[in-house]
């Protein structure tokens, strides 16, 4: 503030130095501006908020406007038209003062708190803390889940993850790579069992009656009928004859159809291939391959003379047992006395075809063993890939030719040895058995119940007992329910 | 509003229709309340909540109707003869057997009615022929279908019933031998010539029911090289068909009395007797 201005001023009220007064008014103007930068930043670093900071500035103003007084030397209105000390110019003043106190706010505090919010986010998770989580927490996420991996199982959930993973591997071994291709493919066409001629499912023909009144009757209306052997083979060879299909020595089919259910309610019976000594052999036009246990050499001779494919003696035993020696290619084995129970070790390996006493593997006069399995019928046992519940038999049981009682005697020793697969407590194994030609459609179910096993009582309560148990549960809750009912019934009665 | 405009507004808009239907629920008390003692004024059952509470022994509306009771006005195929006495089932009853007045409800009235009617007509009930239901049933059936008579193609073969037994057999219809009978002279072969020829032959039902029968000669051969690739017709041969063939159509025809036996002359009765017309 210079002094020539207050002179000038003090001759004459109306005239006026402007000159001057431009100079002092730039200069309350540089003061103003450098007041509220500094409270500006002094705010800022002292994080003050809200209306603490205004009182900051508004106190750099009273200081600054005290300061401004004692320059004037208590001769303002010398020097400036108005009394302005401290309403000059606050509009600039304050906009100076907030851009600079937040800036500095932001740079000092907002930084520090950042820091500190990733420096702690794992505690203030666990206490409680603020609400919204920031970004980068998720970076620890990360961290968290490796760390979770290298976490020790306990022993029970070893034990689980180990049954599960051999549940699977069990499932995938069922069934070879082909065979699962096959019942994937099998899946969308019809199951063998549904195939010509179909599978008989009581349920379907409930409504249907009985037995037909009149003496001519349509087949479809009423519920399967069901023949005699020699019934079926009349009506057989009456289309077979010459002058209709002319096959009269057409070989006999018989089409077994099997409940292929156990005990257990995941095990089914298995798929195999046997060959049954049938008391009336046919010519079947089949290679039979047969494989003959006997130590001793001559017989050995005698086994191949009289049609075995070879013979082998203890020695081979081993090779088996190793897989250096396949068995796959043999339709069935034969064993002599004398090798009895050096195989006993082959029973898992060869499993339905293992010689034994039971299913005439085992004897002594080897040509009339092998005579009888090379004339044998070959019994194939197929579960549905489709319906695990449901089986397939199909065998060559004679010709059309052969009287009536022969072909009877084959079927019974068939159907004998197809139920030996399964427990007769469950029930009939054959479901519905079919006499069929080769080739030829038509079809008859045979009455085949007096040639099925009869179980013991012993057997069926076994079975019942079995299902009881696990009704039992059901029923103890049950019972819990009537009970408490019963009082209401009480009541009401 | 007028009444047109509400009704014209009730069928625009989408209220759920009113039906005058009822339904019937049976209920039982949950708790019963203690019978009234003789001298004591009884108690508002309704003082205790408990006893407001009800469980469902049955709930009708969810049942089936139970079969109708009826008499037959006159004879109804498939149901029974006139002034039969029958249950058949409400719906049946209901919008065909009543509603066309081939039914009455069987009331006391009716009953009583309906029997001295039967009394009174008995005669002329007796002397009227009634088929059997399933045999007409199995005679439409079998008439219904043409059968093909399979005959070698190599051999020599003669249409006997035999035969023909097998090949009705392959069409699902199991006929005894006796009740079959054929025209003569029997048809013979080999000769190619009879293909496709188009053959009656007769099925007696229980000795009552002669039905004509159609067959088509069609040679087989087990060796799939021989095997003819020959139109099949599964239908019946139209009228024309059938002149072609020297046939003409014939009806099934029934007697009261079971005498078309084994040794009855069906194919000469049938020349002279066969209706043209379904009966």
């Amino acid at each position: 503030m210079s002094t020539d201005t207050r002179k000038r001023s003090s001759k004459a009220d109306d005239s006026l130095n402007t000159a001057a007064l431009a100079h002092n008014l730039e200069a309350l103007e540089f003061g103003r501006t450098c007041q509220s930068s500094a409270a500006g930043i002094a705010a800022g670093i002292l994080g003050l908020t809200g209306i603490n900071g205004f009182l900051l500035y508004l106190a750099t103003v009273l200081f600054q406007a005290v300061i401004w007084e004692t320059k004037a030397k208590g001769g303002w209105s010398l020097y400036f038209p108005d009394r302005n000390s401290l309403t000059w110019s606050h509009g600039n003043g304050l906009l100076t003062f907030v851009l600079l106190w937040v800036f500095f706010y932001g740079m000092v505090h907002m930084l520090s708190l950042l820091r500190n919010t990733l420096a702690l986010p794992c505690s203030s998770v666990l206490s409680g803390g603020p609400v919204l989580r920031p970004v980068f927490g998720e970076i620890h996420q990360v961290r968290g889940r490796k760390r979770a991996l290298k976490q020790t199982l306990t022993r029970q959930q070893r034990l689980e993850r180990r049954i599960k993973r051999e549940e699977k591997e069990a499932a995938r071994k069922q069934y070879t790579f082909m065979e699962r291709i096959n019942i994937r493919r099998m899946k969308n066409l019809l199951s063998p069992s549904q195939q010509f001629p179909g599978r008989l499912v009581p349920e379907n023909e409930v409504a249907l009656p009985e037995k037909p009144t009149l003496d001519v009757f349509i087949k479809s209306h009423f519920k399967t009928q069901y023949y005699s052997v020699s019934e079926a083979l009349l009506m057989h060879r009456e289309i077979q004859a010459p002058n209709m299909y002319n096959n009269p020595n057409a070989p006999v089919r018989l089409r077994l159809e099997l409940n292929m259910n156990t005990e257990r309610q995941t095990k089914m019976v298995t798929s195999s291939d046997e060959i049954v000594p049938v008391p009336f052999p046919f010519k079947h036009n089949e290679k039979r391959t047969i494989l003959a246990f006997v130590q001793d050499t001559k017989l050995q001779d005698l086994a191949v003379q009289s049609g075995a494919e070879i013979a082998v003696g203890q020695d081979m035993i081993k090779k088996i047992i190793k897989g250096q020696f396949r068995i796959d290619d043999y339709d069935f084995c034969v064993s002599h006395v004398d090798m009895a129970s050096f195989i006993l070790p082959l029973r898992g390996i060869l499993k339905t075809r293992f010689p034994t006493r039971s299913n005439g593997g085992l004897g002594e006069n080897l040509p009339e063993l092998i005579e009888k399995f090379k004339n044998g019928v070959k019994l194939n046992i197929k579960a549905d890939p489709v319906y695990p519940t449901w089986g397939l038999s199909d065998c060559v049981v004679g010709r059309l030719s052969m009287p009536d009682e022969q072909i009877e005697a084959n079927v019974a020793a068939v159907v004998a040895a197809a139920c030996a697969h399964r427990n007769p407590a469950l029930g009939s194994f054959v479901n519905r058995a079919l006499l069929m030609t080769i080739p030829g459609e038509e079809h008859y179910a045979l009455n085949v119940s007096s040639w099925l096993p009869v179980a013991s009582e012993e057997e069926i309560e076994k079975i019942e007992k079995r299902k009881n148990k696990k009704g039992k549960k059901k029923e103890e809750q049950k019972k819990e329910e009537d009970e408490d009912e019963e009082p209401v019934a009480v009541a009401s009665a | 509003m007028s009444a047109t405009t509400v009704n014209s507004f009730l069928r625009s808009s989408k209220l759920p229709l009113i039906y005058n239907s009822r339904n019937t629920w049976i209920l039982r008390r949950v708790f019963t309340p203690e019978p009234t003692l003789d001298g004591f004024i009884q108690k508002n059952p309704n003082t205790l909540q408990e006893f407001q509470k009800y469980e469902t022994v049955e709930y009708r509306t969810n049942k089936p109707a139970p079969p109708v009771k009826i008499i037959l006005t006159c004879d109804v195929e498939g149901v029974g003869h006139q002034f039969d006495i029958v249950d058949v089932s409400s719906k049946a009853a209901r919008t065909n057997l009543l509603l066309s007045k081939k039914a009455v409800y069987a009331s006391p009235f009716d009953l009583k009615y309906y029997s001295e009617m039967k009394e009174k007509m008995a005669e002329e009930l007796s002397s009227r022929i009634r088929i059997p239901f399933e045999f007409k049933q199995m005679g439409r059936e079998l008439q219904k279908t043409l059968i093909p008579i399979k005959v070698s193609l190599n051999n020599a073969w003669v249409v006997n019933k035999t035969t023909i037994r097998s090949s009705l057999r392959q069409k699902g219809i199991f006929v005894p031998l006796d009740s079959l009978h054929l025209c003569q002279p029997e048809i013979s072969g080999p000769s190619f010539d009879l293909e496709a020829k188009i053959v009656r032959f007769y099925i007696v039902i229980s000795k009552q029911y002669i039905v004509p029968m159609l067959g088509r000669i069609t040679h087989i051969s087990v060796d799939e090289a021989k095997q003819i690739i020959s139109p099949a017709f599964s239908s019946v041969p139209s009228d024309d068909d059938l002149r072609k063939h020297g046939l003409r159509p014939e009806f099934p025809i029934f007697s009261r009395v079971p005498e078309f036996d084994e040794n009855y002359p069906v194919v000469e009765f049938m020349k002279d007797n066969a209706p043209s017309k379904p009966s």
